[in-house]
């Protein structure tokens, strides 16, 4: 087996111009797309998807992962002028970064989010590259019940993007796995197909996607004014913000804490940058002289989270690619690109097909170095931008997601699947019911069942092999400890909401 | 005495959400009810049957604690129910739509799909968008930015999908 440098090195030589070309697109397009609150990174790797179609592998996915990256960096944007954050995972960086904004320091801000989104970024990746095979390679031994056990850890991630109620995100997850099940069985029967041939090879996760993504969030923009607060005022200057970037190497040993943090939290599947830029947000208080006055405009809390939630995309590409699970939405939508261009990932992937992987993250490297000089230049531009107004954008989403849904198979009948769920998503979100959950559900229901059935007919419907098998035995505690934690946890935030 | 505390009760209820819940409860039961009465129901059933009973677990309980919530509020509250006024039929059902314009674009979707069999998809995207702009009041319903802009989205699909990327969208009677 070649060292990963070596990998790296020939990937960096097999780098062509089409790749990187198709990179910058993807970084300008996710840069513009999470700087657009209410467009999350997954909804903008939805909406590039389709163009991803017709493309070679690595451009593809190198497109894909960038956007995935960029999402999140132009997040930050809107978090620092607007206090809009545009992504989950800019949350905390609106504290700081909008009262620095309000201070006048708003250009410094957004150079050092640059900076350090740059810099957790790209540790993460590192990471990734030197991490991902070693898991791999340990996974090969898998048979169906270490499988089984892996699927059954990738059910447990819904107990944690459930989001604010419980029972409600696990219901979700729980349709979404019985939605999996939908077409023809391991013993050939189909079922609940209603007689559509299309639906004989399962609901496919492509206009299903569309739907609960895409789809629902155009009709729960549409009655929203517009998609930033308003009356917000910027004067742009573009020596200020190169004036922050130097002042993120003030703060390095703080990026690189939050990098790691970043990383780690990443790699927790369901956890993700979200997550991790809190985790971050409240390590910087140990570095800073006067922790009370954080959230009145200090650069410590711009530099952590921003740091913090670039890494930790890095953190769950590890997982997604060596396990073959997603964590998070945006990493299924990943999944599903990935199986659109005959690619099964999982351990299989990284021991054959490593090179297939290596270049598209090569390129995920080469497109933060993009994204600090776009976004640099895109932030600068920006401020007039963001005021289109939602029934403009609404329906240009939902055409984008209709195009898409065809174009997948060039069948029609997706497109009525896309809106079916899309309807269904709308009122589900009405209601507090998770959709990222019953996407992962979704996705997953298929691989638990089959993995289910194979176990049971291989070792003659003995169950007990699921925890004699040491692999598979330790997969399901964690799984157990993950939901459990994640249910302590949710218990404890909420009352401590409840007491305040 | 005892139709108006039915009637607190009902105010407090989150009535579309136990019938959301119902209906996906009842929509799980029909999947479960229809695998088991295919052949190999042992195998079939192994992973869907738990997974249902989970479902119907879950279920039961969300709408448990909704109707719990509810029943007490409806006891710890004492005001006069307040009968909606029927007046105004036109205005209410006016006032409705602007607050929930996602109707307007889900039905504008499902004849948009409905038409790209005879119109083919560029044509039926761009009446889709225009219809969808000019009825959500973009651009304070000034049709002719709505049409320019309507036409450019079109014309940029169709240059990146049609022309760059060769993807195959349907086309109607009149050939594109």
């Amino acid at each position: 087996m070649e060292s990963t440098w070596t990998l790296v090195v020939q990937a960096l030589s097999a780098v062509n111009l089409e790749a990187v070309l198709w990179m910058i697109v993807g970084t300008a397009i996710g840069i513009f797309g999470g700087f657009l609150p209410g467009i999350n990174a997954t909804m903008v790797l939805v909406i590039l998807m389709p163009l991803t179609y017709s493309m070679k592998l690595e451009s593809a996915l190198g497109m894909l992962l960038a956007a995935y990256g960029a999402a999140v960096f132009g997040g930050s944007g809107s978090a620092i002028l607007l206090n809009t954050p545009g992504t989950g995972g800019s949350a905390a960086t609106a504290l700081d970064g909008f009262a620095l904004t309000q201070k006048g320091k708003g250009n410094q801000a957004l150079g050092i989010a640059s900076m350090s989104s740059f810099l957790g970024g790209f540790f993460s990746v590192i990471v990734l590259l030197f991490l991902m095979r070693p898991l791999a390679a340990f996974a090969l031994k898998f048979g169906p019940p270490e499988y089984f056990a892996i699927a059954i850890f990738g059910v447990s991630i819904i107990a944690s993007v459930a989001g604010d109620d419980t029972f409600k995100g696990i219901m979700a997850g729980l349709l979404g796995l019985l939605i999996g099940t939908i077409g023809m069985s391991l013993t050939g029967q189909m079922r609940g197909t209603m007689g559509n041939m299309y639906l004989a090879s399962g609901v496919s996760t492509v206009p299903a996607m569309m739907g609960l993504f895409a789809l629902t969030s155009a009709f729960n923009l549409i009655n929203e004014k517009s998609v930033v607060h308003e009356g917000t005022q910027h004067k742009r200057n573009f020596k200020e913000i190169l004036e922050g970037c130097w002042i993120t190497f003030k703060h390095i040993p703080l990026v690189i804490w939050s990098a790691i943090i970043g990383t780690v939290v990443g790699i927790l599947p369901g956890a993700g940058a979200s997550i991790a830029c809190w985790a971050a947000y409240k390590e910087s208080f140990r570095f800073t002289k006067n922790p009370p006055a954080l959230g009145t405009g200090h650069y410590q809390g711009v530099v952590a989270p921003e740091s913090a939630n670039n890494a930790a995309q890095g953190g769950a590409l590890i997982t997604t690619f060596a396990l073959g699970i997603p964590g998070s939405g945006a990493s299924a939508v990943l999944l599903t690109a990935l199986s659109l261009h005959n690619v099964t990932t999982g351990p299989q992937l990284l021991v054959q097909g490593i090179h297939l992987i290596t270049e598209p993250i090569v390129l995920l490297m080469l497109s933060f170095f993009v994204c600090l000089v776009l976004g640099i230049v895109f932030e600068y531009a920006i401020s007039g931008v963001v005021n289109v107004p939602t029934n403009v954008i609404a329906p240009i989403i939902i055409i984008l997601a209709m195009t898409g849904s065809y174009a997948f198979r060039g069948a029609l009948f997706d497109c009525f699947t896309a809106l079916f769920f899309g309807v269904l998503g709308y009122i589900m979100s009405r209601h507090n019911y998770s959709r990222v959950a019953m996407v992962l559900g979704l996705i997953l229901g298929t691989m638990t069942e089959q993995e289910l059935v194979r176990t049971s007919i291989r070792f003659a419907g003995d169950f007990s092999v699921f925890f004699t098998r040491p692999i598979s035995c330790i997969i399901l505690v964690i799984s157990v400890v993950s939901i459990v934690s994640s249910l302590v946890v949710k218990a404890k935030r909420e009352r401590r909401k409840a007491a305040e | 005495m005892k139709k108006i505390k039915f009637d607190r009760f009902i105010s407090h209820l989150n009535v579309s959400l136990v019938i959301f819940t119902g209906v996906l409860l009842c929509a799980a039961m029909i999947y479960y009810l229809h695998v088991r009465s295919l052949p190999n129901p042992e195998d079939n059933l192994l992973f869907i049957q738990p997974c249902f009973f989970a479902i119907a677990f879950c279920g039961i309980i969300i709408i448990a604690k909704d109707v719990i919530k509810a029943a007490a509020k409806a006891k710890a509250d004492d005001s006069e129910i307040v009968e909606k006024s029927d007046t105004d039929k036109a205005g209410r059902f006016k006032a409705f739509m602007d607050k929930n314009k996602q109707i307007i674009l889900m039905v504008l979707c499902a004849v948009m799909l409905c038409i790209i069999k005879f119109a083919g998809f560029f044509i039926s995207a761009f009446l889709f968008l225009v219809a969808a702009m000019y009825l959500s009041g973009a651009f304070n319903g000034k049709i002719v930015k709505i049409l320019i802009i309507s036409f450019v989205i079109v014309l940029i699909l169709y240059l990146a999908f049609g022309v760059a990327l060769q993807v195959k969208l349907p086309v109607g009677i009149l050939g594109f």
